[in-house]
């Protein structure tokens, strides 16, 4: 499941995120799925984001380099789209129809 | 009145006939068995429970008997019952005892769902209790006799029950399971310990169960709060050392060994993070079982955290 820079992605609409978090460790329950995901900090600002508001990659990338203290240049974008595509095969985000 | 007020013959006639109703912390228990080892058991390591009145209600109606076939008399074997169903195949009648044991655990785990249960021991002293988790061998079952022997409470040796809400630690005592070393490794730690007979060649080696004490029988409704979670592991020649342990990764250990996690939903993930909040955690590697009761009575109460909970 690829994502380009044109996706929007959002929390898979009708389910609930419960979180709990202990120092920089985070663990987030899917009412959905019934699945318990163990989150480090980034994963869980990321999933955060995108419980707020729908964002696209890029954006998704300033928000996170601005609230999780993640340097922006680098790989940021490619070990996002990895983040998001893991997400999205665990039935934590979506896609949001244009 | 407790089942050590009944004399061991009238406790095997009871047993062959209309059964005998235990209560066990928050469940009851109604056991009719012909199986003269079952009544040795229960005579030796249940003296101290509470009976119910016959004919009462019962949680669980559960048999230890033949299975209705000529296997009887070729080689003896014992068969559970659990409200007239048979979940499990027969074994030998020489575990006819144990097969009691591991049966009500499956029981406990199987219908207790207004707790989440986890699968660990839980012991408990001061008010604070350690929850004691760990893979088969890892040692928790022989970490818990050595404590219930000084002066921890046994609140149980493989089912912590779990108050939904106030994660609160119900007790449910029963015998201790000890597998091959430990039996030996348990008898020379405390000669006093009362232990059942062994039987050997189970699925788990050879394996006896040791008497819960009394005291902790007598408070089996007394709840307790949980303070620490701890992974033991037992390792030759290592001297007795906690090392503290994510508390996210130790929720998700608990979750992914817990009996009902699942089953409970949101329900189970709040009060399972309840529990980590209540708790520090840790590993804990020993070769002693002196140092280990030494470690475990220098516990301080559990470190006040900046609780972070979001639904």
């Amino acid at each position: 499941m690829a994502s380009d820079d044109h996706s929007t992605w959002r929390v898979n609409a009708g389910f609930e995120l419960h979180w709990r978090s202990w120092g920089d460790e985070y663990v987030v329950y899917h009412s959905g799925s019934g699945h318990t995901h163990l989150l480090n900090h980034t994963a869980a600002t990321a999933l955060r984001i995108l419980q707020q508001t729908p964002a696209a990659l890029p954006e998704l990338c300033e928000r996170l380099a601005s609230e999780a203290g993640v340097e922006a240049g680098g790989d940021l974008s490619g070990a996002l789209e990895e983040l998001l595509a893991d997400f999205a095969r665990q039935g934590l985000i979506e896609r949001v129809s244009p | 009145m407790k089942i050590s007020a009944l004399a061991p013959a009238e406790v095997a006639r009871r047993l062959r006939q209309t059964g005998i109703v235990f209560r066990i912390g928050p469940v009851t228990a109604h056991l009719r068995s012909p199986v003269p080892a079952v009544a040795e058991g229960l005579c030796r390591l249940y003296a101290d429970y509470p009976l119910e009145e016959s004919g009462g209600f019962a949680d669980f109606h559960v048999a230890i008997g033949p299975p209705p076939n000529l296997r009887r008399w070729i080689r003896p074997q014992a068969v559970f019952s659990f409200d007239g169903h048979t979940p499990f195949r027969p074994l030998p009648l020489e575990q006819a005892f144990p097969m009691f044991e591991w049966s009500l655990n499956w029981c406990v785990a199987s219908c207790c769902n207004q707790y989440l249960i986890l699968h660990a021991a839980v012991v408990e002293k001061g008010g604070l209790a350690a929850i004691l988790p760990g893979p088969p061998g890892a040692g928790k079952s022989t970490l818990c006799a050595a404590l219930v022997n000084r002066g921890w409470r046994l609140l149980s040796d493989e089912l912590t029950l779990v108050s939904m809400g106030d994660a609160g630690l119900v007790p449910i005592p029963r015998p201790v399971n000890l597998k091959n070393d430990s039996i030996e490794i348990i008898r020379r730690f405390a000669p006093g310990a009362v232990l059942g007979r062994t039987s050997h060649d189970t699925q788990k080696g050879s394996v006896a169960h040791m008497k819960p004490p009394a005291d902790s029988v007598e408070r089996a409704d007394e709840l307790a709060r949980p303070a620490w979670v701890i992974f033991p592991r037992y390792e030759k020649g290592a001297t007795a050392t906690l090392q503290p342990r994510s508390k996210a990764q130790t929720f998700i250990y608990a979750a992914e060994n817990s009996f009902n996690y699942s089953y409970l939903g949101a329900q189970g993930f709040d009060t399972l993070g309840r529990l980590m909040d209540a708790c520090d955690c840790y590993d804990f590697s020993y070769s002693s079982l002196d140092e280990a009761v030494a470690t475990f009575d220098g516990l301080g109460p559990p470190a006040e955290t900046g609780i972070q909970s979001h639904a």
